[in-house]
């Protein structure tokens, strides 16, 4: 099995990436114009979209904090996003990755400047193929700045994994599901500040070292592209 | 002295994101659109960079506004209660109007307040006081305050654009004098419109509306009279 995944006469994985490659990404943001800020992000096959409403009045009012703002996240599969259908209601894992997503956003937002409201942030994964969180809080952070929401820092992520005994870069559905480890990162990379570290399965010390490098670079790579792409809405704005 | 120890990485204009480096050094004055990390200074939104005597302000492209204190602002009743409205002032807290900060003398408990405001009526009004737990208040008592009765009001999506008009007093004036309208826009990006003819204000929305769109350009008072005559074509008004 291990051969499939990983082929180290060639040095290349299944899909013919080499072990540091990241699939192709895309990001545009301001796709939804009912929204207050939204994104779209693929990395490969891996479809995500994210809408950001907000500051808003809080209901139910006890929810609101009397000194900042609430995040509310929901990360949600589409039921057409996986090969066979999922239920939309909300599974355990759902549930989870909301909250990781939320915990690495609240991390970015400056949510001191809106005491009493809320920020709410939908996360709809459209077609997954392995990373959807960290796409997703990639998605979600664009999704922020296009709302005009102060942020430290965009947050951007990708995950990192082990398939036949070598860490390999943004792993894909097949490497996850038949893989050693998977290890998702996202980071504020301008302030160098991890904002969410999971890891399913076996890593050494080093080899966890080496993952974190690996997904640093990668990361930085993925910030410039985020950048990019609000920098491009801003000039469209200009043109219109 | 203080300013020599700033040094700036953006130039006047700059279009920044949230994490871009801005600058090394000392910042006089909060913003909330800076964010300081030691002696590094980040942008915190996707805006425009102002440097004025060499001390940086970033001009956001999309932002809520947040009440302060004597802003004017154009509002919409939300709700009549006994003794209050609750009103709509385009910012995520609404603000109360109470009976007592209108020019209305003491109202019976019995009476109907919809009879002098209701549902849906635009107002403009003054900030008078905003705290943390309180939801903001405003007040109709002072000079051109009360109901608007008359003309039409327009919300602008680009907190950009109220930033420029506000300042660019002439480019307003250009309009108002062209066209025969007046025209008063509030801190919380909503501009209200009367003219003579109701073409008049329809023509004013559109070229507002425009400048609204297309953010960023320079707009000098010369621009506007282009402008009006380009929409009275498209629009096919005489």
């Amino acid at each position: 099995m291990s051969e499939l995944l990983f082929d180290p006469s060639t040095g290349l994985r299944h899909d013919g990436r080499k072990p540091d490659e990241m699939r192709p990404v895309k990001m545009s943001v301001g796709v939804l114009p009912n929204a207050q800020g939204s994104a779209l992000v693929e990395f490969g096959k891996t479809k995500v979209v994210a809408a950001v409403y907000g500051p808003r009045e809080a209901l139910p009012r006890f929810m609101t904090l009397p000194d900042r703002a609430i995040l509310r996240v929901r990360y949600h599969m589409a039921p057409f996003s996986t090969k066979e259908r999922k239920s939309p209601a909300p599974s355990r894992r759902e549930i989870e990755l909301s909250k990781v997503i939320r915990e690495a956003l609240e991390a970015a937002v400056i949510s001191e400047l809106y005491p009493k409201t809320t920020i709410d942030v939908f996360i709809e994964v459209l077609q997954a193929d392995g990373g959807t969180r960290t796409a997703g809080v990639t998605a979600a952070s664009l999704a922020l700045a296009d709302a005009g929401i102060p942020m430290r820092d965009l947050v951007a992520g990708v995950a990192v994994g082990k398939v036949g005994g070598v860490l390999v870069l943004d792993i894909d559905e097949f490497e996850d599901s038949k893989g050693e480890a998977d290890m998702p990162v996202a980071m504020m990379p301008g302030l160098d500040k991890i904002v969410l570290l999971q890891l399913n399965g076996r890593l050494t010390r080093d080899e966890f070292k080496k993952g974190i490098e690996m997904a640093r670079n990668a990361i930085k790579t993925i910030y410039v592209l985020q950048k990019q792409a609000l920098r491009e809405k801003y000039e469209k704005e200009g043109e219109a | 002295m203080e300013t020599q120890k700033l040094e700036l990485y953006v130039q006047n204009m700059d279009i920044v994101v949230p994490g871009d480096l801005i600058g090394e050094g000392e910042l006089e004055e909060y913003s909330p659109y800076i964010h300081v990390e030691g002696r590094k200074l980040f942008s915190t939104v996707l805006g425009i960079v102002e440097i004025k005597e060499g001390k940086p302000r970033i001009i956001p492209l999309h932002t809520t506004y947040i009440p302060q204190v004597n802003d004017l602002v154009i509002g919409i009743i939300l709700d009549v209660g006994h003794s209050y409205w609750t009103v709509d002032i385009n910012s995520p807290y609404e603000a109360q109007l109470n009976v007592s900060e209108t020019p209305l003398k003491q109202v019976i408990g019995t009476e109907n307040l919809r009879k002098f405001l209701d549902i849906g009526d635009y107002v403009l009004a003054k900030i008078i006081s905003f705290e943390r737990n309180k939801d903001p208040l405003i007040t109709l008592k002072g000079k051109d305050l009360g109901k608007l009765a008359e003309g039409k009001v327009i919300e602008f999506r680009s907190s950009r654009v109220v930033w420029s008009i506000l300042r660019r007093k002439k480019v307003i004036d250009a309009l108002e004098e062209e066209l025969g309208v007046s025209v008063l826009i509030t801190s919380n990006g909503r501009a209200w419109i009367k003219g003579v003819s109701q073409e008049a204000e329809d023509t004013a929305i559109l070229v507002l509306k425009k400048i609204d769109y297309s953010p960023f350009t320079k707009l000098t008072p010369s621009d506007i009279s282009k402008l009006i005559s380009e929409v009275k074509m498209k629009g096919g008004i005489k």
